[in-house]
């Protein structure tokens, strides 16, 4: 039986109807990703994160909601294009990285995370990062923190040389680590560790708001109830101090360089060195 | 009919664009630091047109800057670049500006070669990246030691260089920071050079010598080699714990003469 041309066309477009909702459906399944995160920028977490760590897959990481972390090493997807990258639990406070520290492996990185903005998003560099610049492009270890000390010590020491070492870290907590190895980029376990509240930055002094106290480093007693019970004085000095580490296949020419800028906390004569510039052949 | 006209027409009308398309713009090629060699001889001035400038022809330059203008590139060289006998009208008290007019790009003036061989002991472009305070160099100055004095904004240092029109020039005391480069101690005309890749050495052949540096007799000839050692010195200046600026120089020998290139400045 010849179909009426009219009828035809009815079942074409209620085929094309039904197709048409499907396809509606998979596109707001679908996945979007984060375009243009620069090395060194800063993202939140928007949802709990759960992970393990890297390549030995053992540990089970949560990186909870409102974690701020800085972006290293964004890679892009071979086969999909999309961005991913590992986060460096260094980098985070005490309570966040503790599980994969006291884990048998020397493994601080998450497993790769594809950033998705329903995961992640991007924000400004966090106020409490401002004591320096946070982000310059710099080896990771040596990130935002001050070492108690003149400058950065020389070859052959620096593999052993241990200092007190303070830092806040993305996430917004003011760590205090005694004897703290200056090369490692595994962050031990630290003596204090308190969540910055506030953070005031007047030229080259950084104010550091906290609601407990870190007795081993010089604070201001400003309240005795809420938030904002102690103040931490950050102070950059500007003054830059070079160690020059000579080659090691002739002494009298260089190796490698490294920058530090000097730092005080509170208004006492303790030195402490922040890292800015390695520089090497 | 009509449509076999109209086909006509878009065939003709395609192809002529095509053609139009395919007329590249004279030296498309030539960007900041890229080698010419002029065609003809060249009578411009200064760029504060104070002094007059000859630039003979088949005269080796390397463009210090470059702009289009109208349908037109143009490029200014710094002639401190060239020999004595081009450059000397540089240092008459007249003179505030070492950088020439603009020159237009054209085959009437120019044409671009590739960086001559003689020049391969240091770098004559950059291609790091613009870093905040950091100035990578491009002169062609070598200075005799191991590093720079910490001293050197007041202090002067031996010194040599080739010139882009292919002239060795020794100067036996130079500050290190100059203006315009004042007549060389001794020169001699650079007529062939090999660059060996693997060793780094920058071979330049003469037919003159001068007992200031250590030529190599060869025949009727003489031999220079400028070898890069792949090491390097730094000055941090005033000290290593009160930084104000740090340079690092590439250290190169000259035969078994002991030299430096400055490389990088980093100033804070």
């Amino acid at each position: 039986m010849k179909l009426n041309p009219f009828i035809k066309y009815l079942i074409g477009s209620l085929s094309l109807l039904v197709f048409g909702t499907v396809t509606a459906q998979s596109a707001s399944a679908k996945t979007h990703y984060l375009t243009n995160v620069p090395d060194y920028s800063f993202l939140e977490t928007k949802r709990t994160i759960h992970t393990t760590n890297d390549y030995f897959n053992d540990v089970k990481i949560t990186i909870p909601k409102g974690t701020i972390f800085q972006a290293t090493g964004v890679s892009i997807g071979v086969k999909t294009g999309h961005p991913f990258l590992s986060i460096d639990l260094n980098g985070l406070s005490w309570h966040l990285r503790k599980i994969v520290i006291d884990s048998k492996h020397d493994q601080q990185s998450t497993a790769s995370l594809w950033l998705t903005t329903a995961n992640f998003k991007r924000v400004r560099t966090p106020s409490y990062l401002a004591y320096y610049q946070a982000t310059k492009r710099f080896p990771a270890s040596y990130r935002g923190t001050l070492h108690q000390g003149d400058k950065y010590p020389q070859d052959d020491s620096d593999v052993t040389a241990k200092s007190n070492e303070v830092r806040v870290t993305n996430d917004g907590y003011l760590e205090y680590t005694e004897n703290a190895s200056v090369q490692a980029t595994k962050q031990i376990k630290p003596q204090y560790s308190v969540k910055v509240q506030r953070t005031i930055k007047k030229g080259n002094n950084t104010y550091l708001y906290t609601a407990s106290n870190i007795p081993a480093i010089p604070s201001t007693h400003i309240r005795s109830t809420g938030k904002y019970q102690y103040r931490f004085k950050f102070i950059n000095t500007n003054q830059h101090l070079v160690t020059t580490n000579p080659s090691m296949s002739n002494p009298d020419v260089f190796g490698d360089m490294t920058v530090v800028v000097r730092y005080y906390i509170g208004n006492t004569q303790t030195k402490y060195y922040l890292c800015t510039q390695f520089i090497s052949k | 009919m009509k449509s076999t006209h109209i086909i006509g027409l878009t065939i003709t009308s395609g192809f002529a664009f095509l053609l139009a398309g395919a007329a590249v713009p004279a030296h498309a090629t030539v960007v900041k630091n890229s080698f010419l060699k002029t065609t003809r001889t060249i009578r411009t001035t200064n760029s504060k047109k104070q002094v007059k400038l000859t630039i003979p022809k088949n005269t080796v330059v390397q463009a210090a800057g470059v702009k289009w203008s109208g349908h037109h590139k143009y490029v200014y060289i710094n002639a401190d670049q060239l020999s004595y006998h081009l450059r000397k009208p540089l240092l008459s008290t007249k003179s505030t500006s070492n950088f020439s007019r603009w020159l237009r790009v054209s085959h009437t003036n120019f044409q671009q070669i590739k960086k001559p061989v003689y020049l391969s002991y240091y770098n004559t472009n950059v291609h790091n990246p613009l870093t905040k305070g950091t100035t990578y160099h491009t002169k062609a100055d070598l200075w005799k030691g191991h590093a720079l004095p910490v001293d050197y904004q007041s202090q002067s240092g031996i010194r040599l260089r080739v010139t882009t029109d292919g002239y060795l020039e020794y100067f036996a005391s130079s500050p290190y920071v100059y203006e315009t480069s004042a007549k060389p101690s001794d020169t001699a005309k650079v007529i062939g050079a090999t660059y060996l890749d693997g060793l780094n050495q920058d071979i330049m052949t003469f037919n003159s010598s001068f007992s200031a540096l250590p030529f190599k007799k060869s025949g009727n000839q003489y031999t220079l080699t400028i070898s890069e050692q792949g090491q390097w010195s730094t000055t941090a200046t005033p000290n290593e714990d009160n930084l104000k600026s740090l340079n690092l120089q590439k250290i190169s020998k000259v035969e078994d003469q002991e030299w430096y290139w400055r490389y990088q400045t980093i100033n804070y």
